[in-house]
């Protein structure tokens, strides 16, 4: 603990309005060296403006930011570099072609005359810095042949290179597997011991309550609380975000397997998987773990027609011929995909648009619309659905993720969907939607439906009806709800 | 309205060239027409190339090759082949044509198969001006006379003889021949003029303007001693009649009053009419033209309400005779002149009427 | 409404100036052609006159329809180069087909039939070939253009149909309005349904905005594509006609350049080359734009150099205010 050690940055009464939006309303905040900082609260609650101002992308409209004590002006995000303030975006930013040594001096390459690179140093210096915080990387390898998770050393590495003193890490953990997410938080760790101060960002409240000193809570572009995190429970924390309790929830309750809605027989795509068998029932939630890689995400292609396999799938015991999407999507199967921005949505086109594009010949006739039926459905779906939109008509970019992923299931509820596949139902949004979306999954299997449920947060997983553990390509074992737990699920999955 | 088909000429292969320069970034290629030597008066023109009838019978052992920038996609260039082809028929020559389809380095591996066979003469109208040297050298050294006809070719080449249409000469007549139907139609007044040429800062473009000027005004000087031009718009319609029709459009409305239409070829007459049709101008203005296509003769002969006073012949298939003509002189070891421009006869209302072929392909 | 019965975020009541910009914003184009119209009456008292204005119209009537045609192409992602070499193959083809004897409103519908299935190979080729659109299209503005060539050679034919003539380029009882500004304004009626009101239309945008997310919720999308592109080759096939009409004469000198004038018209129209935007009105109102800049240039009497600089700068103007335009809106 450090509690009393010095000041790096602090901002204080801040405040940022957009056009109609009040995003930030008097913060204070500050980060000490050496301690880690967790900034938390729903999506929306402004933490990524208050990111985005410390970075020098947004201008407060009022407040001041002082660093190490004088006050400065942060317009730009060079100055921001210059300052040593230093942002790990979720979105990393490596240049891919480039060579890790490469990307980690960007912009300043050492030069043994004026124009000339000093490639040996360059790569020298760049492997020390890599070798202080204890990762063995190929400093010659490009950037993009890189894990996600190397490449992230490889961003913080780069932030260390610059000399930054204060470090915001942006849900860094969100795209890791578990013993990535471990030695990052060795990482994490290390820089703290070393006087950095460390703003940590993160949806993951386990992570959080382990490894901060001090927790900040925002909601609705206002300060909660800053205090320390000793003594606060996870369900302290969530209240503070939420500002209510959240139920423990539970998936599903199927009690009898009667009604085989899905099988699947012996599987099989020319890249991954391998031989898979598996049936979904009436009214059943059904959880599929795995790490990252397993053929989690390919089999709910294959399923919904996306990818090419070999094998049977039987649909009410019929069987489905899957030649593309549209097969799946005309007999009620539906996806929603892990990456919502880039397979799931039209992010240009409004919230409505992207309810109703899979429904359209629901309120046309002859390729004709009916626009003001399509507004009545979209107005009855959103209220249904609780999507938080100023209007029909918003821009979908804009909305958050939560939002998002409630259009998409708006969009199969419209187009009556019996099976939902959810990968990765609650990536990226706050825990608010999150215990929404599940009450929505809930309602879904109770009128009769059936879902699978693709995660790679345990949690989640063990509250499904069934689970279904993948490694490899191969679907390695079946465990019921009530025998479930987090050591057997992990020990099956490695 | 425009009746009858558009003629094809040498415009044509420019607006093809001029897209093979647009898509292929290549800006080598040179205009087909005028050539560097054509400043050299000195030269001796003939403007018809005499026939020796005693030779025709020792004709039948030469052989003469034709090599062709590029065929395709040119009915300018498909009439020159076409003459040459008739020609050396007539005369009773083996004329061996081989087309280059636009590529120097396919024209130089066909002058050598062309040595190969063992032409007394080549005929070559060069996709470059120098690059093709490399295939001149090789006929220098076998001795074979090379005939440069249409397109203009590097000195180097040393070509016997150039034979092309001389667009200064051509200009010149259509000038004269617009300003005489101007000055009975006006008198010495302030004539007011457009001038639709094909692309700027183009050679043949320059040539054709500036020869069509002073013949224009050596006209009015000679008869009022003094020029009355005002040239109120100088566009370019690149040869096409798609590309004369706004630009015509426009200079029709922004000045109501104007008298005369400098037209820089047959090819773009249909929009330059259909222009002065739509702003109301048709009838009043009158046109002079440049290639003696069949569709501009016959409207010289049959429609004088369409304003078009005369065109001046650039006949391609007379371009293409005449070359033979000069190699298979070239071939018997006779003298030819340096330089011979192909005859370029006006036609006008006097002579439309027997000029006019309607069978004719060009 | 809709704000009424959703659950409203922090939205805490909208700005009216903001309102106002807005406004302005979306309808930058109108304003901006309004503009241009009110300094081009002074700059030449020529260009107010009916006379004027109806050429206007007449002269930008094809580059307009092609503009159209090159939007739908434009909204899927896609880009059509060949559109110019579509309309010399259109034009040598009625030509030949009236000369041998077609009926004129059989050649219409056979002509654009034919080059709907040109724009339709370019389409099955960036569908199911995964080509470029960009290469697809530069390749086959040069495989058109060559058959063009090929088709007109001996037999080019007067076009003297009367019926024809009078269709595709002839007066109307509105006197000076000829039809290809009536077609132009009925094309331009069409599109704004197809891509406002149709499911079709939808899709389009929705194809150009996120091809993967369009195909996992079930469009059509290779359909789609290919429909796009024919009908732009279509709509070229169309402006060929028109044009042949004009000039009484088929040639496949025509429509040298027209994809780039095509194109111009519909960047400056505010659509977005990345596909998912763009709408037919602004389209035909950017193809009018360039052709008034044109126009009024030519009135003054501005030489050719300096007046093509002058028009490529307006061109980068409009299109940088479509760009801020669509950055506000965001």
């Amino acid at each position: 603990m450090s509690s009393n050690s010095s000041v790096l940055l602090e901002m204080r009464g801040i405040g940022k309005t957009f056009p109609g939006v009040r995003a930030l309303h008097q913060i204070d905040f500050n980060i000490r060296a050496g301690e880690i900082h967790a900034l938390c609260g729903e999506n929306g609650a402004g933490k990524s403006t208050m990111m985005k101002i410390l970075s020098g992308i947004y201008t407060p409209d009022e407040g001041e930011i002082l660093f190490e004590g004088t006050a400065v002006q942060i317009n730009r995000p060079d100055i921001a570099q210059r300052l040593g303030i230093a942002i790990i975006h979720q979105e990393l930013s490596l240049v891919p072609e480039l060579t890790v040594a490469e990307n980690i001096f960007l912009g300043d390459y050492p030069q043994r005359l004026p124009g000339i690179v000093h490639w040996k140093k360059m790569k020298r210096e760049a492997q020390n810095v890599l070798n202080e915080m204890g990762f063995d990387i190929n400093v010659d390898q490009p950037a993009g042949t890189l894990g996600i998770a190397k490449q992230q050393v490889v961003e913080i590495a780069k932030a260390l290179h610059r000399k930054a003193k204060v470090v915001i890490l942006d849900e860094p953990t969100a795209p890791l597997a578990n013993q990535d997410v471990e030695r990052l938080i060795e990482l994490v760790n290390k820089l703290r011991s070393e006087n950095l101060g460390i703003v940590y960002i993160s949806h993951r409240l386990p992570e959080v309550s382990r490894i901060s000193d001090r927790v900040t809570v925002l909601k609705d572009g206002q300060l909660v609380t800053t205090r320390d995190i000793k003594g606060l429970t996870r369900d302290d924390l969530v209240k503070l975000m939420v500002g209510r309790e959240v139920l423990k929830m539970r998936l599903g309750t199927v009690t009898d397997y009667k009604k085989k809605v899905l099988s699947v027989r012996e599987l099989c795509t020319s890249k991954l998987l391998d031989n898979i068998n598996f049936d979904l029932y009436e009214g059943e939630v059904l959880g599929l773990a795995g790490l990252v890689g397993s053929g989690r995400t390919e089999l709910a292609r294959a399923i919904f027609g996306a990818d090419s396999f070999t094998g049977k799938v039987e649909l009410h015991g019929k069987p489905l011929k899957l030649k593309n999407p549209r097969d799946a999507i005309q007999r009620g199967i539906a996806l929603l995909p892990e990456d919502r921005k880039q397979q799931g949505l039209v992010l240009g086109m409004s919230a409505l648009e992207n309810m109703t594009i899979a429904g359209l010949d629901k309120f046309s006739t002859m390729g004709v619309m009916k626009k003001r039926q399509e507004r009545e459905d979209g107005n009855l779906l959103v209220q249904k659905l609780q999507v938080k939109v100023s209007g029909l008509s918003q821009e979908t970019r804009t909305l958050s993720g939560g939002n998002q992923q409630k259009l998409i299931i708006a969009r199969w509820l419209y187009n009556k969907a019996k099976i939902l596949i959810f990968d990765e139902p609650t990536r990226g949004i706050d825990v608010g939607a999150k215990s929404e979306i599940y009450q929505l999954i809930n309602q879904f299997v109770k009128e009769g439906g059936s879902v699978i449920v693709i995660s790679s947060e345990l949690p989640e997983v063990l509250m499904c009806d069934r689970i279904l553990i993948m490694a490899r390509g191969k679907m390695v074992l079946e465990i019921p709800h009530a025998e479930a737990s987090e050591e057997n699920v992990i020990q099956h999955m490695l | 309205m425009v009746k009858g088909r558009t003629g094809k000429m040498k415009a044509l292969s420019l607006v093809v060239l001029a897209t093979f320069i647009l898509l292929a970034g290549c800006t080598t290629a040179n205009d087909p027409g005028p050539n560097a030597n054509q400043g050299d008066t000195g030269n001796q023109q003939t403007n018809t190339v005499s026939n020796d009838p005693a030779a025709t019978a020792d004709n039948k052992d030469i052989t003469i090759g034709f090599s062709q920038r590029r065929v395709a996609g040119s009915d300018w260039y498909t009439n020159l082949i076409r003459g040459a082809e008739e020609e050396a028929e007539k005369q009773g020559v083996k004329l061996v044509v081989l087309d280059a389809q636009g590529d120097v380095a396919k024209q130089v591996s066909g002058v050598e198969d062309l040595i190969a066979q063992g032409v007394n003469a080549v005929i070559m109208n060069p996709q470059d001006p120098s690059g093709v040297i490399p295939a001149t050298n090789k006929l220098k050294q076998n001795n074979i006379p090379l005939v440069v006809v249409n397109s203009n070719i590097d000195p180097k080449a040393e070509a016997v003889s150039f034979v092309s249409d001389d667009p200064r000469d051509t200009g010149y007549k259509t000038g004269w021949e617009l300003a005489e139907a101007a000055s009975e139609k006006y008198g010495d007044t302030i004539i007011k003029a457009a001038m639709i040429s094909g692309y700027p800062k183009e050679l043949v473009s320059q040539y054709r303007r500036n020869g069509m000027i002073a013949g224009w005004t050596d006209f009015m000087l000679e008869k009022y001693g003094k020029s009355n031009l005002e040239l109120v718009a100088e566009r370019f319609g690149e040869w096409v009649p798609d590309k004369a029709l706004p630009v015509m459009q426009d200079i029709g409305t922004a000045h109501p009053d104007l008298q005369v239409v400098f037209c820089m070829s047959d090819v773009m007459l249909p929009g330059i009419f259909t222009a002065l049709n739509n702003t109301g101008l048709n009838g009043e203005v009158l046109i002079g033209s440049i290639d003696g296509t069949k569709e501009a003769i016959r409207r010289i002969a049959e429609e004088p309400e369409s304003g078009l006073i005369v065109t001046v012949s650039n006949d391609p298939r007379v371009q293409g005779a005449d070359a033979v003509k000069i190699a298979i002189q070239v071939a018997k070891g006779q003298q030819v002149p340096a330089t011979h421009y192909i005859a370029n006869p006006i036609i006008n209302k006097e002579n439309a009427k027997e000029m006019y072929d309607p069978n004719s392909p060009y | 409404m809709a704000q009424k019965q959703t659950t409203l975020t922090a939205v805490q009541g909208a700005n009216p100036n903001y309102e106002i910009l807005k406004l302005l914003l979306k309808n930058y184009l109108f304003i901006f052609l309004c503009l241009l119209i009110v300094v081009c009456s002074f700059l030449s008292d020529k260009f107010l006159t009916f006379n004027n204005l109806t050429n206007v119209l007449l002269q930008n009537s094809v580059i307009s329809i092609l503009a159209l045609g090159q939007l739908m192409v434009v909204i899927t992602g896609g880009i059509d180069l060949s559109v110019g070499s579509i309309v010399a193959v259109a034009s040598v083809l009625s030509a030949s087909f009236l000369g041998m004897g077609l009926d004129p409103i059989l050649t219409i519908i056979l002509v654009m039939l034919l080059m709907a299935v040109a724009g339709a190979g370019n389409g099955a080729a960036v569908a199911y070939g995964k080509i470029t659109p960009f290469v697809v299209t530069l390749a086959t503005l040069t495989i058109y253009r060559g058959l063009a060539y090929i088709f007109q050679v001996g037999s080019l034919v007067t076009i003297e149909d009367k019926t024809f003539l009078s269709i595709l380029a002839g007066k109307t009882v509105i006197g000076g309005i000829y039809t290809p500004v009536i077609i132009m304004f009925i094309a331009l009626l069409i599109f704004i349904f197809i891509l406002r009101q149709t499911t079709f239309g939808r899709r389009l945008y929705a194809v150009g905005g996120n091809l993967e997310a369009a195909r996992l919720a079930g469009a059509p999308i290779n359909r789609d594509i290919i429909i796009a592109y024919a009908v732009s080759g279509a709509m070229a096939g169309l402006g060929g006609l028109m044009t042949t009409a004009r000039l009484s004469t088929g040639s496949a000198l025509y429509g040298q350049g027209y994809e780039l004038d095509a194109i111009a018209a519909v960047v400056v129209g505010g659509a977005s080359l990345m596909g998912g935007r763009g709408f037919a009105l602004n389209a035909v109102l950017g193809a009018f734009l360039i052709g008034i800049i044109r126009n009024i240039l030519n009135l003054m009497g501005v030489a050719s150099y300096p007046q093509m600089v002058i028009q490529g700068l307006i061109i980068l103007i409009a299109v940088l205010l479509t760009t801020m335009g669509a950055r506000k809106k965001a």
